[in-house]
């Protein structure tokens, strides 16, 4: 066996390996995709990329794939009309790129003008891996999503509403300034009044001045900076609901009035540094956990950019590139091998398998000859075909599948509402102890000492913290997963999975890989010559996906093994659909076919020479790896696992068995609608799929979780996106949600004893408003504080890297 | 202690300066990407690279 080599671009251990030599060097890669951008960068002198690389901590890289399309539709004047920038001269359009992981990957896609000078500038936001490119007006966006594929990063346009990422940005910066301005006013406030409190309110002069200073100070901050308090209070009003900001409003409003008067009347009681603080810092923590809760992708930008199909329609005898929705009835529409078929169409030329497995979960190809109907979501697998359309993408039976889906969203998360239940009760009940406590003291001692201390209370039960601490844990979950290639569509999901009781898999594409790989072989009997060489000559110019599987294996085995592999010259080549390639080589019969081995529950296919079987071929569809690990530690969750698969028995009981799924709770040969009737049956579910077949089940369950390389369809019916198809991540996934539930309960645990010690201590004049108003962040900042920590298991998960 | 009169309001006018100067910041769009500036530190200049480059090229 040879040394293993490994990729020069992507760094994975070489199968077939291309060559490429500049200045005498060899460089080795894995595929055409990883030479290309080698080269290129090569020729564009632009390979500090890999140097800038080699100081990353990522050691391995996705191997670079380039699709057919030509990103036309990017052109179409409508699309350019509805998603870019259209400034002076020059337009300006946003894309998510896959694959961006480090500080090269910025150095080398913000320089993509140097291949086409038609793009003026390219801005990358790592956090969200957005990049913005700004092109001339006689420059093409298609010709710089297709650099963009070139060089490893397939572009996503992000089809988002322009006005409303405007108005977010500008309220954004609006908040900023509104935090600065009273962050300056609060400092200086609090300097006046600590030198007041040190004893320069002995000089009369002084005095007046400071407190005439602290007025004109704290005017901005009352006004400008307070604005969305006081916006907030009045809708809550209108909606007769009591809100957090109401209590605040109230003691801004009857904390100046006092105060006002107080400075005219020389009096002591001042309590504006308290106030503005308050505003401060009460603005600051709300500014920090929005910006969380903006970080990385929204849940809409993550729909629009998986929703994109593309297809071929071919008009006038020319072939242009359309969205799929842009199709009607009678388009004559292109499928190429591999694409998936936008529309329910009628066959008009050429003849192919296609693969149904996403709506009926039948794993076996099926012909489809000409005038034979073919329906969208189905895979093309073998030769291109052309193809009428009979139904336009929304009435088909995909859309139809999507449109049932789509009818069951929930949203708010049952521990958000139990919060803000919480938090209204709470300011319910403050503010009623505030009233009491303002007329109890009214009565027993004097108007002053009752404002005061209905003052402290209101401000240090602001209720901040408890209002803060539930959505930022949640938010934090999210950003953590996120980075692990777990997108989640909103924070409810969390709390969801906490209730689950049962987790069902899908076999195909879920648990295994979802094509089918050589398990091993059998020679039957020896026929004198290398049974691959001939079985390779016999497959040679199949594409059947069987075919496929068997020439890498012989491409593997070959490079393995250093034997050149070359096909030979066959006599009178024939291929019978349905059943395999046939020849003559040396005037003895040969030909591949399946075949039939009693005791395995396995696709065996076998050579045959003149009519007796020589050589087997023992097909299997792998399982991933941990697969049984991973199902082990979710069982010991206390979760029962089940696998629901559309397959024949035998398979699924293999897999079952292999994954240590319990016998009883496999499940066979099921249409997609037995798979949602089982979830039904079993509320408390969460369903990993991926298949179209899987939808309508992802869409009924409790949480529904689409794995890698998930169709459309089903991506849009689960809660939950795997970007890698790792295993593990499900694991993380259900362990991190139980972990944030357990920190918002510590969490609410502690602002609820610190509240009551805060009541107690100012009903009884144990502090200042002052005071209050400094304890009362500082519990904001303790839980702030306790949700980065977080628990120790989190934070293992969002350290771990998987690959 | 007259004097603080007139400091006071002083020292006021400079820390509304950099207020000022903080909006402006603000508004030309330096605080809209917090994450990616802090990558780029990391890069060196690109002139500096070509020197480099070429350098290693001489030896």
């Amino acid at each position: 066996m040879s040394v293993q080599k490994t990729c020069e671009h992507c760094n994975e251990p070489i199968v077939i390996s291309t060559e490429l030599k500049i200045n005498n060097t060899v460089y080795l890669f894995c595929c055409n995709g990883c030479k290309t951008v080698f080269e290129i960068l090569t020729e564009k002198k632009l390979d500090n990329y890999y140097n800038l690389r080699a100081n990353s901590d990522k050691t391995q890289f996705n191997p670079v794939k380039q699709s057919k399309s030509k990103y036309e539709y990017l052109d179409e004047k409508e699309f350019i009309n509805n998603h870019s920038k259209k400034m002076k001269n020059s337009y300006q359009m946003s894309f998510y790129i896959e694959g961006v992981h480090c500080l090269a990957c910025l150095w080398l896609i913000e320089k993509i003008h140097e291949f086409d000078e038609d793009i003026l500038l390219s801005k990358l936001d790592m956090s969200k891996s957005v990049v913005e490119v700004t092109i001339s007006n006689k420059g093409k966006f298609s010709k710089v999503a297709k650099i963009l594929e070139t060089i490893g990063y397939p572009p996503h346009p992000i089809i988002e509403d322009l006005q409303a990422e405007k108005f977010k940005k500008k309220e954004t910066q609006k908040q900023m300034i509104k935090i600065a301005v009273a962050f300056f006013c609060a400092g200086n406030i609090m300097l006046l009044s600590f030198s007041i409190y040190a004893g320069a309110d002995e000089d009369n002069k002084i005095k007046t001045f400071f407190d005439f200073l602290t007025l004109i100070l704290s005017i901005p901050v009352l006004t400008y900076s307070s604005t969305s308090f006081y916006s907030n209070a009045i809708t809550s009003i209108k909606n007769k609901i009591i809100s957090i900001d109401f209590p605040i409003v109230l003691a801004l409003i009857l904390g100046s009035i006092f105060s006002i008067y107080n400075i005219f009347n020389h009096g002591t009681h001042i309590y504006f540094d308290s106030l503005t603080t308050l505003v401060f810092l009460l603005l600051t923590s709300r500014f920090i956990l929005k910006e969380m809760q903006q970080k990385g992708l929204s849940a809409s930008d993550v729909s629009s950019f998986f929703s994109n199909i593309s297809s071929y329609r071919i008009k006038d005898g020319t072939q242009e590139e359309v969205y799929a929705k842009y199709l009607k009835v009678n388009d004559i529409i292109k499928v190429y091998p591999g694409d998936t078929i936008p529309s329910d169409a009628q066959i008009i030329k050429g003849s192919t398998y296609v693969n149904n497995s996403l709506m009926t979960g039948e794993s076996k190809p099926i012909l489809a000859k000409k005038n034979d109907k073919i329906y969208s979501g189905s895979v093309n697998i073998q030769n291109e075909i052309n193809a009428k359309v009979l139904k336009t993408a929304n009435s088909s039976r995909l859309g139809q599948i999507l449109k049932s889906v789509e009818k069951g969203w929930h949203s708010k998360t049952d521990i958000i509402r139990f919060t803000d239940k919480v938090s209204k009760y709470f300011v319910l009940s403050v503010f009623t102890l505030a009233i009491l406590v303002f007329l109890y003291f009214l009565f027993e001692k004097n108007l002053e000492t009752a404002i005061t201390r209905a003052l402290t209370l209101i401000i240090i039960t602001c209720p901040c913290a408890l209002g803060l601490t539930t959505p930022l844990s949640l938010t934090l979950t999210l950003s953590r997963l996120s980075r692990l290639g777990i997108i989640i569509k909103d924070e409810s999901i969390i709390e969801k999975i906490t209730k689950a009781k049962n987790i069902v898999f899908d076999k195909t594409g879920t648990l295994t890989f979802g094509n089918f790989r050589i398990s091993h072989t059998e020679v039957v009997q020896d026929i004198g010559i290398n049974h691959d060489l001939i079985a390779y000559s016999l497959e040679a110019n199949s594409r059947h996906p069987i075919a496929e599987s068997l020439k890498k294996y012989f491409k593997h085995t070959a490079a393995i093994n250093d034997i050149k592999l070359e096909k030979l010259i066959l006599d009178d080549f024939k291929e019978i659909v349905g059943v395999g390639p046939q020849a003559y080589y040396k005037n003895n019969f040969y030909e591949l076919k399946s075949t039939k081995r009693s005791n395995l529950n396995q696709t065996c296919i076998g050579l045959y020479k003149n009519n007796i079987l020589t050589k087997v071929y023992y097909l299997e569809d792998s399982v991933k790896e941990h697969s049984s690990e991973i199902i082990e530690s979710l069982q010991k969750k206390s979760l029962k696992t089940f696998l629901l698969s559309g397959d024949s028995k035998s398979i699924v009981q293999y897999v079952g068995k292999k994954v240590s799924i319990p016998e009883e709770n496999i499940f066979f040969e099921l249409t997609p609608e037995d798979k949602k009737q089982f979830i039904d049956e079993n509320p408390n579910t969460i369903m990993v799929g991926d298949g179209a077949n899987d939808a309508i089940a992802l869409g009924s369950s409790l949480v529904g979780v689409a794995v890698h390389g998930s169709v459309d369809l089903s991506l849009r019916a689960s809660d939950v996106f795997m970007a890698e198809g790792n295993l593990k991540n499900i694991d993380y996934l259900v362990s991190a949600s139980f972990e944030t539930i357990k920190l918002i309960k510590r969490n609410l645990i502690f602002s609820i004893i610190y509240n009551v010690f805060g009541i107690i201590l100012s009903i009884n004049g144990m502090i200042t408003p002052l005071t209050a108003a400094i304890l009362m962040p500082l519990s904001s900042l303790t839980v702030l504080l306790s949700t980065f920590i977080s628990t120790k298991q989190l934070r293992v998960i969002s350290k771990s890297k998987t690959l | 202690m007259d004097i603080i009169f007139f400091t006071l309001p002083l020292a006021l006018i400079l820390a509304l300066i950099f207020i000022i100067a903080f909006i402006i910041s603000v508004k030309f769009g330096q605080y809209d990407d917090l994450e990616t500036p802090s990558y780029k530190l990391l890069l060196e200049d690109e002139n500096k690279v070509k020197e480099e480059l070429k350098e290693k090229t001489n030896e």
